[in-house]
This record gives structure tokens, C-alpha cells and sequence, in this order.
């Protein structure tokens, strides 16, 4: 059974192999901001449409976005997503969030992610694995923000987790 | 006023000596370090081939090289074969022991380095496509196969391949002025290019056994030789696309006879190769100005796909002053033709495409071509060439003399999103406008991917932007075509991004972490904002244009396009071309502090101790007066209520002396906004200053006013009207990367979380 389903993996992902288009470039946006007064992460994470689409309809081939095929399947599989690729954690125990839901701006998704801390960690961890399994190139670029302080990360293959000290 | 005059001398004197006393340790010195300073560190100097205005110099030369070709397609085994007859004319004032050739398709021979051009990196996940093609599969036997190389006598001439470059070397070197003939017969198996990747290939129909081919890089082509840098032969690792030679074409290409080809040049002979309804269609398109004629239909097209016909057909083309040459063929086409006036010319829009296209290619592909040669004329030259094809390929865009692949393709029911819509529009503009950089423009693209790339993005920008305006039915309920680069706004996520990750523009292609941003997005936004803030559309336009003519058929250098942007508008532009395109720098503008002030006879506290610390007593100096602001021990609301000059005798009395007419009021309210820069990159400085009766006024700073202080800056308001706020960049125009500082009194603009949080609460 498991060797099927390796062999299966296969097939599928010859189907679903990296689409190459010489003038196309893979990279994500996710902003953080840590609002220190009311103790929550507020997250936006911007995919290409097309590749959460393309992602997505590993479950289900007939999934189309903006406009949905189906908001709750999309909303639910996307959730699950996000919980898999896109974690907060500190210490190695990862945060729980609560998905508010997206929007679509032209080409681009909008994920917005709320995290309610019951105390301000002294580091922070993002994990950012976004499409790392289906596209070579892929690339996350994170700006965090808090009270006026920012940074930038870029995460890739190679460099899945960034580390953020939040009482500097 | 003299009083001032003597008093202010005596002060900067105290300054001054203080200075030099206190100076107990030598400062540093340092180069000149300001971001004024002209490029003459980064630029190749002029020269009598590339001057100083910009322009091609008066000993500017170029090679020539003609090629006459005999193609053949098999079809069934995907296999390429090809002959070639090469005329080189060299006219450099060099003698030319060797020649250089590009073999491109070596790039997919089986042990080609740029396979392991890649760090493995220690990533914890494996893709599995990537493990079947990196651990299972075979690899593909591509790269080309040289059968030989001979002179025109029919003679075998030493050759020695390198990579994707091969030099022949000659019995007796070119000399300046004279001409060399020579052949080259070779064949390659075609990959499949939604498989294997890559610019040209074959996409395989599984549902009716056919491939519809895009063919490019498909011969050996005479690399580059110039002034610059001799022979240009860095390797193709697959990133730095192609430096190549203008030349005459005359191609013959053999298919199976039910294909439908389109290629790089003029058919010669359609009536040999079309039917007769086929030929009366193309021949009645010529003339069809208002819309396409279809010259294979749909129906036509699908009759076909269970042909495969064993007889063959030779498709002939002629090609003047091109670059490269580029065909596609399949008998599942579908083509239309319609002819569009560009100037004084009449030029074929044309497009083909199977019917997995449809129908999002028959209602949109020849429009965007349309439109694409008239907005890029507009801002360029009339487009030069008899067509532009754009033909459709699964997942690709790339670009070739006259032809183009393009992606876009609806479901399989026939439906599509409008992210496939524009996406599609806009790829075919882009590569259409290829024509225009780096078809005819012709920037080296192995060296510097911005310089076609970057323009053609800007273009790209110009032409979406009309495209929407002349067909307002395609973008629907939307105020503007959705363009997906030239916005500034939209570069700030890259620019504002980790700085151990981005390279200046000028860098080579193969060396940059994200070729997307780098080599388009950020030089495309470079020029808008040139255009729309830092010149102005008139200033910019004739000088955009003037760099487009002046490089027309030629091979410009990056300097060539920063001298005559500068050259044709009287515009320093050294400041922009360092910060923008030689540094990572970034925009961050803001506004600091504002204080209200008047004036006074009496001086503050502040006033006092400096003077005093310099060894003045007051009673000695003349009559002064003293500014007097919000953070003074002695500021008087009451006072600053009144008219600002109303607190000092002094002025009143002065101005009164100095006669000015009874209805010269002075200003009521005076205020010192003082303006900081943390970003490195220096922007005109644009704010908005809104006043209490509800008016705002608009003004652009030079950006010269960076130039002694890279810091901050102040500026004096004074007006009538009380100052209730200022805003830095108010329209986002410059790419600032942090808005939180661009506005008093401080307002964090609402972020796009805080707006969708507000928004589902309802």
C-alpha cells in the first residue's frame, strides 16, 4: 500500500508538475504585525491567485477561485493550508489562529490570519513553506512589523524559518 | 536690514572660531561621497563608438550576417534538421582569426553544467516531480548535433564547442571590410516544452495525438561582435537571454502538409502551400482593416487533427534586418489575419492558435497585437517590420523577430477567469512589444536583462493603460486595466524587502535572487516614476524617444540610454540612474516635526544661553529680532493667535520704514516643517499642506534639495490660513517603503488587515 501510493504521488505530480512560464516569477508577500497593546499578530499573506489555485485543486481538480467554485470547500482547504505551511510558534509550540477570510485584488489573493497571544514571547518563530512542494523558485518574503519597527526576511527553499526577538 | 546683515556676520564668525578651538582632534576626510556626484566612476568613458550625448559615435559599427536555410520537421520522430548558409560581413576595423556561433539548444544536452549551476541547498522537503526527474527518468538526449562545418568550397573547417558556444576558425583571418561564406549542417530531438521547460519546444495533445511546435534557438547563430566587448560570448546558462546580429533571412521550411506555419518574415510562396480557399482568405485579410479574417476556422482546423498527412510542403520566408528567425507549426492552427495602419505602413496583425485556446484567443489575441503596435509607435518609431504574430503556447511567453509565444488558456469547458483574461492580454502585449526592445533596439540581453525587459515593462504599462481605454467592454465594471507592474506602489513589498536578497538592477541576469522584480518590475517603475514625477510625460516622452530612434537596428549600451535620457531634456538624471539602478536603496520620505513661530524683540531662554555661551552679551549687539516657537519657554498662545509680526516692534517698524504699500500684509502665521529622510535614495520631496479653511496646496521640492543635507530638511510655511496638517507623497507616487512617517500630526494609515477587520464586522 505504501509503495502505491508513492507511485501514485508520482503520477500526480507529472500532472501537476511546476508550470514554466519564461516571464513568471514565484514569490509570496505575508506582512506580520505584532499589536503589543491588545496582544495579537495580525497577519495578511498575498499568494498569486493562480498558484492557490493550482495548489488547491490538488484536492479537488474542478476548484476555480475568484470567483469560487466553492467558498466553503476553498475556505476550508485554504484554512488547513495555512495551518500546515504558515505557522507562529515559540518555544515549539505553535500558535494556534483564527482565518478571517481573503479578498481578491486583481491577480493576487489577500489571506487575513488573527493570532491572539496570551503573552508576548521573547522570539518569535514564522515558518513560511508556501508552495516550497510544487514550485523550485518559490519564494516567501516576510515583513514583520511592531511599533514602528520593521524587518525582512526572505525565506526559499533552503531557508524555511525566520527568528524574531521581540524585546529588542 | 543692514543691521541683520552685520549681526548675522559677527555670529557666524563666533561659529566659526569656536569650531577651530574646540577642534582638538584632525576629522577625516572622504572622497566625495554625494549622491549628486556625476556617474563618471560607474560609466564607460565616450568614445568615437558610443559618444558622449548617448548617441551611436562617428566611427560606430556593426556586423552584418545573412542566413539562407533549409529546414525539416519530423514530426512523428520530434527531431529537427537543418542547413545553413552563413554570410558574415565583418565590418569592424578588426582582423577576425575565428568566428563565434550561440548553440543554445546545448543548454539540454544530458551533462550541460547549467543542470548544476543550482546550490542543493539542505531544504528538508523533496518535491516529487523533481525527484523523478532527478532520480528516476532518463535524462533527455537534447543538445545540437554538428554534422559539419564547411566553406563555401564545400571544405571542413576546424570547430571547437564549448558549452553553448562554438568557435570556427578560419584559414585565413576576416579582414575589415571583407566577407566570409560559410555552412553548417545539424540536427537536434525537440523537447517538450510544458515538460522539460524552456522557450521553445512542443506541447503534446494527448487527446488527439498532435503537438503544436514553437521553434527558436533552433540554429547556430553568429554571436555578437563589437566595440564593447569584442566577441560576446558568455555562455547561455538559461537565465541572460540573446545578444545577436541584424541580418537578411531567406528560410525554407518543410512540414507535414496539413500544418499551418507562421514564422519570423514574408511567405513568399502561399499559393504553393495553402488551399484555394485558404489562399483567397489571406490574400482578402491584407485589406481587412476593421476586423480579422479568419483564414483557418475552428471547424476547419479540428477536421484536421485526425489527418496526419504524410506528404510535406515547404514554407518559404524572407526576412529583412532581423535578429533571430522563429517559426510554429501544427495542424491544429487556427489563424487569423488583419491588417492595421501603423504611420505610413501597413503592418499584419496576426494570430495563431489551437482550438484549446478559444474563445478567449479569437476575441482577444489580435486586438492586443493591435494595439500594441499602435501605443508602442506612438512612443517609439512606426514598428518597421510587415507583421506580428502571436501564437498561443500552453505556459509560456517569449519573444522573437515578428512572433511571439504567449500563454493564456481558458478551462477545458471553455470558461476563464479574468486573472486568464488579463494575464493572457497582458503577455501578449509584452511580447509583441518585444519587437520594439530588443528586436529592433537591440540591448544586449545576456548582459543586461533590465534594458529590454525593464523598457518593455514600462511600455508594457502604457499600452494595458490605452488597451483598457479603446476596448472598455474587457475590463468590465474595473476603472482601469489592471496592469500588474508600474504602479509604484506595487514595487514597495520588493524594494522594502530583506537587503541580503536584492541586487542592484545593474546586474547580470543570471546573478540576481528574483529576475521578476529586478529585471521588470523595478526598472519599468523607475520610468514611470521618471516619467510621471521626476520629468514630467512631455520632457520624458521626446527623450524616450529620442533613445528608441536613435538605437534603431543598432546595439545600444546601458550608458547609452542613461546619456540621452539626460542628453535630449536638459534633466541631471546622474542622482536617479546611482540610486535607482547602480544601489538597493530605497525611498522613505517623511515629515518630522512642525512648529508654529512668531516674532519677538525679546529672546527666549534658548536665544539667550547661546548667545551667552559664545561670549555676546545682548545689550552690545543692534537691534534683533527672535523667533520664537511652539517648544520656547516664552511662547504665548495669545501671541501666536495674533498676526505672527504683531509680538515685535522691531519688524512692524521696519516695515513700515522700508515703505512697502499699506496693502502689503504680512503673512499671519509662520511655520518651520522640518523633513527627514531615512531612506538612502533621494526623490523630489512632494507635500500637501492642508489649512484649517478646509483649501490644501500642492508642492514639489526639487530633489536637489537633498543635496547638502541627506538627512533633513526644513522649510518655512507662511501663509494666512492656519496649518492643520502635511502629507509627504500624498498620491504614493515614489515608491515610499514606510508610509507611518509621511504625515503630521502622525496618522498610521489603516492597514489592509485593519480594513478587512472593519469590513466583515459590517
Amino acid at each position: 500500500m505504501q509503495i502505491l501510493i508513492l507511485v501514485l504521488n508520482f503520477v500526480l505530480a507529472s500532472l501537476f508538475s511546476p508550470e514554466f512560464q519564461t516571464h513568471k516569477f514565484y514569490v509570496s508577500t505575508t506582512e506580520v504585525e505584532l499589536k503589543k497593546e491588545t496582544k495579537t499578530l495580525q497577519v495578511t499573506a498575498q499568494f498569486f491567485t493562480d498558484d492557490l489555485e493550482f495548489l488547491l485543486r490538488k484536492n479537488d481538480n474542478s476548484i476555480k477561485l475568484d470567483p469560487d467554485s466553492n467558498q466553503k470547500q476553498i475556505d476550508s482547504l485554504l484554512t488547513e493550508e495555512l495551518k500546515n505551511k504558515l505557522q507562529f510558534s515559540s518555544k515549539n509550540t505553535v500558535f494556534e489562529f483564527t482565518f478571517l477570510g481573503k479578498e481578491y485584488r486583481n491577480d493576487v489573493s489577500l489571506c487575513y490570519i488573527e493570532i491572539p497571544l496570551e503573552e508576548i514571547p521573547e522570539k518569535l518563530e514564522i515558518k513560511n513553506i508556501f508552495f516550497f512542494d510544487i514550485f523550485e523558485d518559490q519564494q516567501n518574503i516576510i515583513h514583520f512589523k511592531s511599533q514602528g519597527i520593521r524587518k525582512s526576511f526572505l525565506l526559499h527553499s533552503d531557508k524555511e524559518t525566520v527568528t524574531i526577538e521581540l524585546n529588542k | 536690514m543692514t543691521n541683520f546683515k552685520s549681526t548675522s556676520l559677527g555670529f557666524f564668525t563666533a561659529v566659526f572660531i569656536l569650531t577651530i578651538t574646540t577642534s582638538a582632534q584632525v576629522q577625516r576626510g572622504h572622497t566625495n561621497n554625494s549622491k549628486f556626484k556625476q556617474l563618471y566612476d560607474q560609466f564607460a568613458d565616450p568614445n568615437r563608438y558610443h559618444n558622449a550625448s548617448g548617441a551611436p559615435g562617428v566611427d560606430y559599427y556593426q556586423q552584418k550576417v545573412d542566413y539562407l536555410m533549409d529546414i525539416e520537421l519530423d514530426d512523428a520522430a520530434s527531431k529537427l534538421y537543418g542547413e545553413e548558409t552563413i554570410t558574415y560581413t565583418n565590418n569592424s576595423p578588426d582582423q577576425l582569426p575565428y568566428l563565434w556561433l550561440q548553440l543554445d539548444q546545448n543548454i539540454r544536452k544530458s551533462d550541460a553544467p547549467n543542470l548544476e549551476k543550482n546550490s542543493a541547498g539542505n531544504s528538508v522537503t523533496v518535491r516529487p516531480s523533481s525527484f523523478v526527474s532527478d532520480f528516476i527518468n532518463d535524462p533527455f538526449d537534447g543538445g545540437f548535433n554538428i554534422e559539419w562545418v564547411t566553406d563555401e568550397m564545400g571544405k571542413a573547417l576546424k570547430y571547437t564547442i564549448n558549452q553553448t558556444m562554438m568557435r570556427v576558425d578560419l584559414p585565413e583571418a576576416i579582414a575589415p571590410g571583407q566577407t566570409y561564406v560559410f555552412n553548417i549542417k545539424w540536427w537536434y530531438n525537440i523537447n517538450d516544452h510544458v515538460e522539460k521547460r524552456g522557450r521553445s519546444g512542443f506541447e503534446f495533445f494527448p487527446k488527439d495525438g498532435n503537438k503544436a511546435y514553437v521553434i527558436a534557438q533552433f540554429f547556430p547563430r553568429l554571436c555578437v561582435y563589437n566595440d564593447v566587448e569584442g566577441w560576446q560570448n558568455y555562455q547561455f546558462w538559461g537565465n541572460g537571454e540573446f545578444a545577436l546580429e541584424f541580418g537578411d533571412y531567406q528560410v525554407n521550411i518543410t512540414v507535414p502538409s496539413d500544418h499551418i506555419l507562421e514564422a519570423t518574415g514574408s511567405l513568399q510562396n502561399p499559393k504553393d502551400v495553402l488551399t484555394r480557399q485558404e489562399y483567397k482568405r489571406f490574400q482578402e485579410s491584407a485589406t481587412s482593416f476593421d476586423k480579422p479574417v479568419i483564414i483557418v476556422s475552428q471547424e476547419e482546423a479540428t477536421v484536421k487533427e485526425s489527418g496526419f498527412s504524410t506528404k510535406k510542403s515547404t514554407w518559404k520566408f524572407k526576412a529583412i534586418n532581423v535578429r533571430d528567425f522563429g517559426f510554429a507549426t501544427s495542424r491544429k492552427f487556427i489563424w487569423e489575419r488583419q491588417a492595421v495602419q501603423v504611420g505610413f505602413k501597413k503592418v499584419m496583425a496576426v494570430s495563431l492558435y489551437p482550438k484549446e485556446g478559444n474563445p478567449l484567443w479569437e476575441e482577444y489575441s489580435t486586438k492586443a497585437v493591435l494595439q500594441t503596435l499602435k501605443s508602442y509607435s506612438k512612443y517609439t518609431f512606426d514598428y518597421p517590420y510587415p507583421k506580428a504574430v502571436s501564437v498561443h503556447a500552453k505556459n509560456q511567453g517569449m519573444e522573437y523577430p515578428m512572433i511571439c509565444w504567449n500563454y493564456g488558456r481558458p478551462d477545458e469547458d471553455g470558461t476563464y477567469s479574468d486573472r486568464t483574461k488579463f494575464g493572457m492580454i497582458s503577455v501578449i502585449i509584452h511580447e509583441v512589444g518585444h519587437n520594439y526592445f530588443p528586436m529592433i533596439v537591440n540591448s544586449d540581453e545576456r548582459q543586461w536583462g533590465w534594458m529590454d525587459e525593464g523598457l518593455d515593462t514600462f511600455m508594457q504599462y502604457l499600452a494595458e493603460q490605452e488597451f483598457g481605454e479603446r476596448y472598455p467592454e474587457s475590463i468590465g465594471a474595473l476603472e482601469k486595466y489592471p496592469s500588474r507592474r508600474g504602479d509604484p506602489q506595487k514595487i514597495v513589498p520588493y524594494m522594502a524587502g530583506d537587503q541580503d536578497f536584492i541586487s542592484p538592477i545593474m546586474s547580470n541576469p543570471e546573478n540576481v535572487f528574483q529576475l521578476g522584480p529586478n529585471a521588470y518590475a523595478k526598472p519599468a517603475t523607475a520610468l514611470n516614476i521618471l516619467r510621471e514625477t521626476v520629468m514630467g510625460r512631455e520632457v520624458f516622452d521626446h527623450a524616450f524617444k529620442t533613445y528608441s530612434q536613435r538605437w534603431m537596428f543598432k546595439h545600444p549600451t546601458p550608458e547609452d540610454f542613461f546619456r540621452t535620457m539626460e542628453d535630449a531634456s536638459a534633466v541631471d538624471l546622474d542622482w536617479f540612474w546611482r540610486g535607482w539602478f547602480y544601489s538597493t536603496d530605497v525611498v522613505d520620505i517623511g515629515v518630522k516635526n512642525v512648529k508654529k513661530y512668531y516674532f519677538s524683540d525679546e529672546p527666549d531662554l534658548k536665544a539667550k544661553e547661546r548667545f551667552e555661551s559664545y561670549g555676546y552679551d545682548l545689550k552690545d549687539l543692534p537691534n534683533l529680532v527672535f523667533k520664537i516657537d511652539e517648544e520656547s519657554d516664552s511662547f504665548d498662545p495669545k501671541v501666536a493667535a495674533q498676526n505672527a509680526v504683531d509680538g515685535s516692534k522691531i519688524l512692524k517698524e521696519y516695515l513700515m520704514e522700508e515703505g512697502l504699500p499699506s496693502s502689503a500684509v504680512p503673512p499671519k502665521y509662520f511655520y518651520e516643517v522640518e523633513f527627514e529622510k531615512p531612506g538612502g535614495l533621494v526623490m523630489p520631496l512632494i507635500v500637501e499642506y492642508s489649512y484649517a479653511d478646509g483649501t490644501t496646496e500642492r508642492v514639489t521640492y526639487p530633489v536637489q534639495l537633498w543635496r547638502k543635507n541627506d538627512a533633513s530638511v526644513k522649510k518655512v510655511i507662511a501663509s494666512d490660513k492656519e496649518l492643520v496638517g502635511v502629507t509627504v507623497d500624498p498620491d504614493l507616487e515614489t515608491a515610499d517603503v514606510n508610509a507611518d512617517n509621511n504625515s503630521w500630526p502622525k496618522k498610521e494609515s489603516a492597514s489592509d488587515f485593519d480594513k478587512f477587520k472593519e469590513k466583515i464586522k459590517g
